[in-house]
Order: C-alpha cells, then structure tokens, then sequence
C-alpha cells in the first residue's frame, strides 16, 4: 500500500488496505450503502458497466434473502446463522428476522475482521444477535466457537445462511465438503440457504458476465460460476430441496408487488432442509 | 410500526393510491429496498398523506417536505435516483391531487423541503457511516494491538522454551498472593533444580534440550492444574513451585508430584532419568515479600547442593549463622587492611617450676565491638582464599612481639600455627626466613604448629626447608588424626602438642596408659611434648604425676593479649628462661 493512497484516507487507521476492493463492501455498495470505500465504488461501477445487469442481481439476491429469513420463521425456525454476513447494512437478518419473531437469534459470522466490529457495534444492545470472526473455509471452527455456541442451541433447529458468499469458494477448497461438515452439526428439520451466481441465460449475458469474473480476478475474492445442477450438487446427501429446487432468486417466493421486475438467471438460490 | 399505525388510519383517494404506486415502482426501479416492494408502498402511501396534509394545513407549514424528505433515507430509500424520481413524480402529480390554486402554490415550498431533507439526511447517513467505519476500524486496530501486547506480556512473563511463568512471572504471583492474603493463610515455596543439568544438555544435545524442556512444561503444566499450585521456570535446570499449605508436609507432598513429573518428562525408554535436587520454604504469607520467598528457597537449595543431599528445608537460624559467616567473610579484607586482626598469646608452663617457658599465639579479630576467636574466622578465611595473608600477619606480628620480650630479658619458645594452605605456600621458607631477619628473632625461638594430617600426607619438602632454616616444628593436636609416630619420626618434628582430649579422657586405666606410653615414646625419640588443655588442679598432678614438665591450658592460662603476658612474666620470680 502507497504511503500517498493512505494520506489521502486521513482517517483511516493505518493498515486497512483500501487499495484493493473487498467482496462485501463492494456488495454493500452495489445495494445502495455507504459503508464503502473510492476503491469499492469504482470497482463496482466498473462491473456495473461491463454487466449492466449486475446491480439487479445483488438487489435480487438480497431481496431473496429477506424474503427466505420470513418463510424460515414462518416455517418455525428461531435460530440463523448468517455465514459471510458481510456489512450488516441494508436488510440485516435479525432485522428481519426479529420482526417476525422477537425471539429470534441470529448469529453473524464473517472473515473480514472490520466488517465483524461494525457488526459488534451495529448488534451493541441486541442481546439475540451476535458476529465472530470465522472463514466459510474451516467450519468447525464457526460451529465449535464458544460464542456460537452460547448464542444458538444445536439441539434444535437451525437455518445456516450461505448467501453469496459459496461463489467464492473454488472447488479446490471443497465446498461440498464444507457444507457436509456443516449438515452434520444440525439436528434434522435445520435448513440451509444457499444463494450462488450462476451463468447467465443468454450468450450476451454470459459474455458480459465474464467480463465481471474477469474484473474480480483482480481481488482477493475471484468469483467462481456454477449452474443449477452444480448448486444442487453442493448439497449432498444430507439435505434435501425444499421447493421450488434451485431457482433465480426472482422465482423463489416472489413478493405478489414485486412480480414485474425482470428476472434474473444468473441469481440462483435454494433452500434445502436437512433430511 | 408508526407507518402501518397511520396507514390504516384515512385510505388515500384512488388516484393518489395510483401516484403512490407509480412512486412505489420508481424507488424500487432507482435501488435496492430491503424491507420488500409491499412495505414500502405502504410506507410512501403514508408520505404522501402527509404531503397533501400539508398542502391543506391552515396555517400553511412547509416543514413536512422538509420531514418526508428525512424519512426517505430512513427507510434506506437513499440513491441519488430516488430524490430525482421522486421531485419529478410529484411535480407532475401533486399539483392535481392538490386541487384549489392556494395548494398548488404551496407545492413548490414543499419540493423544496423534501429536497432539502433528504440531502440533509443523505449527508448525515453518509458522515455517520464515514465516522462508524473509523470507529469500527479503529476498535479493530484496538484488539489487534491488544492482542499483540498479550502476546508481548505472554514472552515477558513465560520462558521461551517451556512455556511456563519466568521468574517475573513468579515474583507477579507472589507478590500478589501476600497482598491478598488472610490473616492465617500459609505458603510453600519449591525450588526444583535438575542434578547434573550440564551432563544432561551434553546427553541430548541442544536442539533435544529445548524439546525436553517443553516436555517438562508441559508435565509442570498438567501438574499445576491438576493440584491447584502454581509452576515457573526460573531458567536453565531451576524450577519454582508455589502452592498454599497447611503444614510443611503439604509442599513436600506437591514437590514430590513436581519430582514424579519432572522425572518422567525425559522422552524415550533409553534416556538418563532425571533426578532433582530439592529446597523447601514453607510458613505464613502475611508481612512477607516475594523476593525473600524466592531468596530463602534458594538457600535451602544450596543447604541440600552443600549438604549433598536430594532436599532441604529452609531453617531461619542457619541462615542467620551462613548471613554471618556471608558477612565476616566480606570484612575481611578491609579488616586486614586495618589491621583489625591481632594474636593473643597463651603462656606456656614448665610444669615443675611453675615458670613460662614459651607463648602460643592465636589469632583475635576486633569485629563490631567484640573479639573474635579462630573458631569463628579461620574457616572462613580458608574457604576465602585469605588464610595465607592472614597468617603472614599473625607471624609478623607475633615474631615482633616475641622480640620485644626478648629484650625485656624473657627467651621465650614463640609457637605460632600454620595452615596447611599456608604449607602449600611453596615460598613459605623464604617468607619465615625474611621475617626472622626483619624482625631479628631467633629461627631456633620460633616454633611453627601444623596439624598431624597435613605433616603426615603432604608438604614433606617445606616442613624439612623450615627446618633447614633453624625453625622449631611442632605437631598440633597430636592424639585426633592418625597419631602415627613412626611416620612423624621421619620428619624434622621437634614436639608434639598433645590434643586435650587425651586429658579430657584420664583418669580412665586406658587413658592413662596412653598418656605414660606418649611421653615414653616421644623421650626415646627425643621429641618434647607439650600437654594441651590443662583445665584443672587434678588435670596438672596426673600430667606431672606421669611426667610431663610442659602444658598449657586455663588452669595455668588463657589466652591475652601481650601487654597481659609481659605482666605475668614481670610477676614471674627472677630466674633464667629456658
């Protein structure tokens, strides 16, 4: 990191590399937040340029994901996991989830240390939602951790949240086998939310979509594409999918008010149970 | 929750219902709404109730633009888009729904107001969200340099090899033990060294040295938790085990796990077992220090290294004796310097006549107001390396002395004692030979003591040098080593002191048969003998019953200083000294 691009952050304490774009405040951005710095946004907007489509998909992914934390409590579930939480900014899940039940207990886990202390101050005074420091990558360390486990009780129900954050696992890292390691700390009737890019459904959509994976090579976070039936394939045999399968974010559930809005393919999401 | 409260409060006409929609779909279409499209129609519906209140309100307030316009970036509906859909939405649509002239004039203050609002608010979200990141990052950078200072303190307070507490570590613990404790608390304190740590470095190797002292902390560790005590590593072989007693017992138990540990650490069946060497401390922990803890475990140590035994327990009046000894043993130089050191001498008798007939001189040491004996210093001085400087003195002194009773008129036999580390001197002839010429004393009035043990096994060379000089040699508590006569028959010895205890033992048969065969022996040898220890009357008849005519002791005697001797010898009847 340059000496100058530091000065020009005058408040930013020294070490936090804001020269390189970071996943989730590039996401926070894409949203509409502003917890985000000159490097995120111009990152993003260069994104947005080659895949103009890539701002709809975010809105939709995270759409998806509000609308999957009410279908759990819905469907009884109390206790969420939120893996690769990222900027707790717009449409948090204990938000949403602790408006449908108060009781709810929502335990954020992300690897970037600063998003976990905004976190820990956003969460101050909540005592059902909590964040730790954890990588998707070693979940036993997430499952085992001492505040995870004062936080949600593993004897009952639990809905284990992994959106957007699997496309950042390459295959080399195994992320079937994470998730496997994951579906063996749930009792049965847990779930898990998956939401994952996919490619896109026309030729020019997948071109440009290209040009995106391109650009995040550049970042310490590259994107890695799977289509539905590689999705399905991450689960195992430990979960089963809970209708309507793997589907476009914009097909699961979708809000009656939001049904005009444009699909998009290339935000693939499911919810599975564990058998 | 105000929102839906209002809502359900005064529904909207159809056609503001519709603007609310058309409103509803360009925030939607200008970003990301997290609460779903539903809420957030609900949420504009209420806005634009309140817009046309405003419109209607008597008197005229614009402030409600200024409110909605806030309200806007509170339900994150905050891009850039939405403030630009939103005055273009409403300056189409408002004025029709306003209805009379006077509304529509107010529209335009009302625009103004929302745009006013909702940069306000944009702005200050903005600057909240600039100042929470810092702050975030600021907590971030807050551990992260805690935690670097843990691990700081973490090698401050550990040794690197074992892991466990250092010696700092341990002075922390002590120290806060003593502040805390009640009035009737009590403490042990271990001190573990490894016997033959240097054998065993050079048996493992370094590398290996290291791993055996992990195991050990490991093991120190395990114990530590398992009986509640507390372990340190004070360094190389030394460990430290602290741990709250009732009794003496109580630590000698926990040292003893210690041992077991420590014993069973070495890795491998074929490795050479280790044993400790063990000093104890235990007693109450009010009005103590950690330091004297440490200190006092560690003089018990050296009791049990000294003592060559595996323990020791620490006793507060041998460490009074060995500060003492600590102590004299360091004035000593500066009291040679001074001259603090002095002989007394002890008279010599002819039994017969009752007449001096020689002086012994024994060295005194002016010390902090009291004259110290031989018994307390000489030791010292051997083990100090300054017993041959001291020695030097005496005889210099002493010889001076002798002369000056020379020439009062008194040929006195001046008896003066040498240390076998003065016999080891090899330039120890030459040093008498230049005193005697110094101080112009008679080699043949000098006689020099050295004990049975030293003539006999070594210095065979230098006793027959100081007798080729002219000097007397005498052999000192003759009767406590081998009292081998046929060997001392061999050497230059010209008489025998005998040790008191030969006094001390008469009157028995056997005792007295001894005495009568010494002299005997010693007449046939032409070796004068000299009776050592002479208490009492009954002591004095036996010896000249027997036939000893010289002796020395407190019946005759004690030892004084010389101008105390010059005054016997004035007393003495005029007559010829031998």
């Amino acid at each position: 990191m340059g000496c100058a691009m530091t000065q020009s952050f005058g408040w930013v304490p020294e070490g936090v590399d804001v020269t390189v774009p970071d996943a989730s405040r590039v996401y926070d951005y894409a949203l509409g937040g502003v917890h985000n710095f000159k490097v995120d946004r111009e990152f993003w907007d260069r994104a947005e340029r080659v895949m103009p489509s890539a701002g709809l998909i975010a809105r939709a992914n995270r759409a998806f994901l509000g609308r999957a934390v009410r279908w759990l409590v819905d469907a009884g579930i109390t206790q969420f996991l939120d893996i690769g939480s990222g900027i707790p900014t717009l449409g948090n899940v204990h938000e949403v989830a602790q408006d449908a039940d108060p009781a709810a207990r929502v335990m954020y886990v992300d690897i970037d240390p600063i998003a976990v202390q905004q976190s820990r101050s956003l969460l101050s005074g909540n005592p059902g939602a909590a964040v730790i420091e954890g990588d998707l990558r070693r979940p036993a360390q997430i499952l085992y951790h001492p505040e995870v486990l004062e936080l949600l009780d593993f004897s009952e129900p639990v809905a284990v949240l992994t959106v957007a954050v699997l496309h950042f696992i390459p295959d080399s890292a195994g992320p079937a086998s994470i998730l496997s390691k994951i579906g063996d700390a749930l009792v049965s009737g847990s779930y898990l939310v998956v939401s994952h890019v996919g490619p896109d459904s026309t030729p020019a959509g997948r071109q440009a979509q290209q040009q995106a994976v391109k650009l995040y090579e550049n970042t310490p976070t590259p994107v890695i594409l799977r289509d539905a039936e590689e999705v399905a394939a991450l689960l195992g045999p430990a979960f089963e999918l809970v209708d309507p399968g793997v589907v476009s974010a914009t097909d699961w559930h979708p809000d009656p008010e939001e049904a005009e809005d444009p699909p998009q393919p290339a935000a693939l999401v499911v919810l599975a149970r564990k058998r | 929750m105000s929102d839906r409260a209002a809502d359900a409060a005064r529904p909207l006409s159809p056609e503001a219902q519709a603007v609310a929609r058309r409103w509803t779909a360009d925030v939607a279409a200008a970003g990301f709404l997290p609460a779903g499209r539903g809420r957030a129609r609900a949420a504009l519906e209420d806005l634009l109730r309140q817009l046309l209140d405003a419109v209607h309100a008597e008197p005229f307030n614009p402030a409600p633009g200024y409110q909605i316009g806030r309200r806007l970036v509170e339900l994150r509906m905050s891009s850039p888009a939405v403030i630009g859909s939103t005055i273009a939405l409403l300056a189409e649509r408002l004025p029709e729904l306003a209805g009379d002239p006077p509304g529509r004039r107010r529209i335009p203050h009302l625009m103004a107001g929302i745009a006013a609002g909702f940069s306000a608010a944009q702005r200050s979200a903005a600057v909240g969200a600039a100042e929470d990141m810092n702050r975030s990052e600021k907590l971030h950078w807050r551990r992260v340099q805690a935690g670097y200072q843990e691990q700081l303190r973490h090698t401050q307070l550990h040794d690197p090899q074992s892991q466990l507490p250092n010696r700092a570590h341990l002075l922390t613990h002590l120290t806060d033990r003593i502040a805390t404790a009640s009035p009737d608390a009590r403490l042990g304190v271990g001190l573990l060294s490894i016997g033959d740590f240097a054998e065993l470095s050079d048996t493992y190797g370094h590398d290996d040295l290291d791993l055996l002292l992990a195991a050990i902390g490991a093991r120190l560790q395990q114990l530590a938790a398992a009986h509640g005590c507390f372990v340190a590593h004070l360094g190389d072989d030394l460990f430290a085990l602290v741990v709250a007693t009732g009794c003496l017992d109580d630590l000698a138990k926990a040292v003893d796990h210690a041992c077991h540990a420590l014993a069973a650490s070495a890795p491998g069946a074929c490795q050479p077992r280790i044993r400790t060497v063990e000093g104890l401390v235990e007693g109450p922990l009010q009005g103590t220090t950690a330091q004297a803890w440490i200190r006092d475990a560690r003089c018990a140590l050296g009791w049990a290294r000294h003592d060559r035994r595996d323990r020791a327990c620490y006793d507060p009046a041998r460490a009074a004796a060995d500060l003492r000894r600590h102590r004299l043993t360091g004035a000593m130089p500066t009291a040679l310097d001074r001259g603090d050191f002095m002989p007394h001498f002890q008279p010599i008798y002819d039994l017969r006549s009752r007449r001096i007939t020689g002086v012994e001189a024994l060295a005194r040491w002016r010390h902090g107001g009291q004259v110290l004996s031989p018994h307390d210093f000489i030791d010292l001085a051997e083990q100090s390396g300054q017993i041959c400087r001291l020695g030097r003195s005496m005889l210099d002194q002493a010889c001076r002395q002798a002369v000056i009773w020379r020439e009062q008129g008194h040929r006195l036999t001046l008896s003066v004692n040498l240390s076998p580390h003065q016999l080891a001197e090899p330039d120890l002839p030459a040093t008498v030979a230049g005193l005697l010429h110094d101080t112009g004393l008679p080699a043949a009035a000098l006689q020099l003591e050295i004990t049975e043990s030293a003539a006999v096994e070594h210095h065979h060379q230098v006793i027959n040098d100081l007798a080729g000089i002219g000097v007397q040699i005498a052999i000192d508590d003759f009767g406590t080593g081998y009292s081998n006569l046929a060997a001392l028959s061999r050497l230059p010895v010209r008489c025998l002191k005998l040790d008191q205890q030969f006094i001390r033992q008469a009157p028995t048969a056997q005792a007295v048969t001894v005495l009568r065969h010494t002299r005997l022996l010693c007449q046939d040898l032409d070796i004068e003998v000299i009776a050592e220890g002479i208490e009492s009357a009954g002591d004095e008849r036996l010896l000249t019953d027997l036939g000893y005519t010289r002796g020395q002791g407190f019946r005759l005697a004690r030892p004084a200083p010389a101008h105390t001797v010059t005054q016997l010898l004035a007393r003495q009847a005029p007559g010829a000294d031998p």
